[in-house]
């Protein structure tokens, strides 16, 4: 009876320490998107390559695709670009690019420098949409499904492993579900 | 004009023109005190993503900027009330954007959770300050050991 007592700052101890260990694993500034599920907010910005037209979800109807926010200022961006490079050209993954709060010189110089991996980019210089997208640590990266709903966001630059994990996996199956 | 008058002018204007510079916004007008307040208020409501232990009003981050302006237009230019601004950011960025987390299942134990440890900590101490103030008569042993150790010239331990 007294000993059972003894236990007990024991366990409240282990309780704690799993729940704080839990805690560790997560990094507080992944913060998860209330948007995913949702449909992709409609936008229809100025293409960065041609201002005069314009480009936005409805273009990509249809279709299983990948909305990537990137800038020329963001160093997550750098780290991330073969990956997409490789998703783009040797899985064939549409991708449409956000450019946000960027300039379109510099903008271009680093598609026509480091190879271009979408299929186009709207350019977003005030960051409008990318409030509307909830962006807030760029680069982020959505995976869109054919009916237009948000299905995945990665926040931070993508790796090679979460592409080959999680996002191309999920674009296989999101694009085996709209073929039947 | 005496020289400490210039002075104080000379610092007055340098403080009002550096004032917004670093504040970083565009100066913000206001139609009346409601507006102003309300948009005060919303600000130092809502924290900031990027640096997500200070205010939008506080932070200095790109998008709290943003996110200033945001409000601003909701509240001022369009009139609209604090909770359809709060709902504008919380559809795009979630609750975790309110310092004050809303009411719902999964954030009862953060709402009750400290209430809940302050009675339960209360009562286990009520309980053990009883049982110490506890009072009952000495068993005869008892007793005579109590007498034994008044009676004794023995000081405690020091004195052996």
């Amino acid at each position: 009876m007294l000993r059972a007592r003894y236990l007990i700052p024991l366990v409240l101890f282990l309780v704690i320490g799993v729940f704080l260990a839990i805690g560790l694993t997560k990094d507080p500034s992944r913060v998860p998107s209330p948007l995913i599920g949702k449909p992709v907010p409609d936008f229809e910005l100025p293409r960065l390559d041609a201002d005069a037209s314009r480009i936005g979800p409805d273009a990509m109807q249809g279709e299983v695709w990948l909305l990537n926010i990137w800038a020329t200022w963001c160093v997550g961006c750098r780290e991330e670009h073969h990956v997409l490079m490789e998703a783009a050209s040797r899985d064939g993954v549409r991708i449409l690019g956000l450019d946000y709060k960027d300039e379109r010189g510099a903008a271009l110089r680093w598609l026509a420098q480091r190879g271009d991996p979408y299929f186009a980019s709207a350019f977003d210089p005030e960051g409008r949409v990318g409030i509307d997208l909830g962006v807030y640590g760029v680069p982020e990266t959505y995976v869109i499904d054919a009916e237009g709903i948000i299905r995945h966001k990665t926040i931070g630059p993508v790796s090679m492993n979460d592409l080959k994990q999680e996002i191309l996996p999920l674009v296989r199956r999101l694009q085996k579900g709209s073929d039947s | 004009m005496t020289a400490a008058w210039r002075a104080i002018i000379a610092g007055a204007l340098a403080a009002a023109m550096t004032g917004p510079l670093i504040a970083g916004d565009s100066i913000r007008e206001f139609d009346n005190a409601a507006e102003e307040n309300r948009y005060r208020d919303l600000l130092g409501e809502l924290r900031c993503l990027v640096c997500q232990n200070q205010s939008l009003e506080s932070s200095d981050a790109e998008l709290a900027q943003d996110l200033r302006n945001e409000v601003y237009r909701l509240v001022v230019v369009e009139d609209r009330s604090r909770e359809e601004a709060i709902d504008f950011l919380t559809q795009r960025y979630g609750d975790f954007v309110l310092y004050r987390p809303p009411m719902q299942p999964s954030t009862w134990l953060l709402w009750f959770g400290p209430a809940i440890l302050l009675a339960l900590g209360g009562g286990v101490a009520t309980m053990i300050v009883r049982q110490r103030t506890e009072s009952r008569p000495l068993t005869a042993e008892e007793h005579k050991r109590a007498r034994h150790l008044l009676d004794s010239d023995d000081h405690g331990p020091e004195a052996r």
